[in-house]
């Protein structure tokens, strides 16, 4: 009899597990991989700090562009401001140099009756204005003994330049008019200056 | 080469592979954003330099005072300087019954801003006349003024004859 053997089937490991280990790294690459990962952390430590300070100055950046578009709107609208100010200071003054050049003859007015004493009487008051100065003619009726009065005040802002005593003109007397016997008439002339 | 040394090399050269990859982005900073930096600083300094004009602006602007007054002062100068005209002066004489003026004459110059007029007042008449014309009037320039008492009443009227400028 023939002894009946069950064959097994063989497994033929097409892919056996390795005898030995394959990778074999020397002892001095484990520091080298620590110092690669330190660099690495601190390369990406870097980088994070590197990134935010480039997002802090994008935004600088983009608050920069729109204050600069508002700068730029208040510049042109501040310049035409200056341009119109300019313009407006510049026609004032040149309104209140024009005032201030016109003289008005006010105060010389008030200050005539000062030249004229009680025992006098003027006749007619000739004043002409040419610029800056100021010339006075007043035909004064006088007693022939009583001299013309001493004039050493100019009115308020103006300058005494000469003051005198002429034959008043013809047509300065009173017409149709004589003047007393004991009386004479007089031209009492002043230069003044505007100061 | 055996097999343990190759292994080796594709170690390391995996390991720096991965440490490029890791720092790759800190070279796309230096060589890509650098540039872009200077580009965003010398917008930042153009927006400083835009502030800085506008603050100098503004202080020129605020060294004007008074503007407002100023613009309505020059309105009324021009329309003083407008309404100062032989006829208003005419009828400013004329037409205000406070002043008692007889024989109010007028003459103007050909061809000239100069006109002429001589009138007949009391002597407080007179000097309000002319107090109110002159602040009236501002840019009218009196070049002469002859004032004779009135023969006909020596003590209580005066002729006045002025010479004035228009403006």
């Amino acid at each position: 009899m023939k002894a009946f053997t069950k064959k097994l089937p063989v497994i033929i490991d097409l892919q056996p597990e390795p005898q030995e280990v394959m990778l074999r790294l020397p002892e001095w690459m484990k520091y080298f991989f620590v110092l690669l990962y330190i660099a690495t952390l601190t390369g990406l430590g870097l980088l994070l700090r590197e990134s935010i300070d480039e997002f802090k100055l994008y935004n600088e950046m983009v608050q920069a562009r729109r204050t600069t578009e508002n700068t730029v709107r208040e510049i042109n609208t501040m310049q035409s401001k200056l341009v119109d100010n300019k313009s407006v200071q510049r026609d004032y003054d040149l309104y209140k140099m024009r005032q201030k050049q016109i003289t008005r003859p006010g105060a010389i007015l008030e200050w005539i009756p000062t030249l004229i004493s009680k025992t006098q009487r003027a006749n007619t008051i000739t004043l002409l204005q040419l610029g800056d100065s100021a010339s006075v003619r007043v035909t004064v009726e006088k007693p022939i003994t009583e001299p013309v009065v001493r004039i050493s005040t100019a009115p308020a802002d103006y300058l005494l330049q000469s003051a005198g005593e002429e034959t008043p003109k013809y047509n300065e007397l009173p017409r149709g008019q004589k003047a007393n016997i004991n009386n004479e008439f007089t031209a009492v002339v002043v230069q003044l200056k505007k100061q | 080469m055996n097999f343990n040394t190759r292994a080796q090399i594709a170690a390391i050269l995996g390991i720096l592979l991965l440490a490029a990859v890791t720092v790759a982005p800190w070279v796309a900073v230096s060589h890509w954003l650098k540039p872009q930096e200077a580009k965003w600083r010398s917008i930042i300094t153009h927006k400083d330099d835009l502030v800085r004009q506008m603050l100098a602006l503004d202080k020129e602007v605020s060294s004007y005072q008074n503007i407002p007054e100023k613009k309505e002062a020059n309105i009324t100068f021009q329309k003083n300087i407008a309404a100062t005209t032989l006829d208003s002066l005419q009828g400013f004489v004329n037409s205000n019954p406070k002043y008692q003026v007889f024989n109010f004459k007028t003459i103007q110059v050909p061809d000239s801003k100069e006109v002429k007029f001589s009138l007949v007042a009391s002597y407080n008449s007179l000097g309000q006349l002319l107090t109110d014309m002159w602040n009236t009037f501002q840019f009218m320039e009196i070049n002469s003024m002859i004032m004779q008492p009135n023969p006909n009443k020596p003590d209580e009227e005066v002729i006045t004859s002025v010479s004035i400028r228009l403006p």
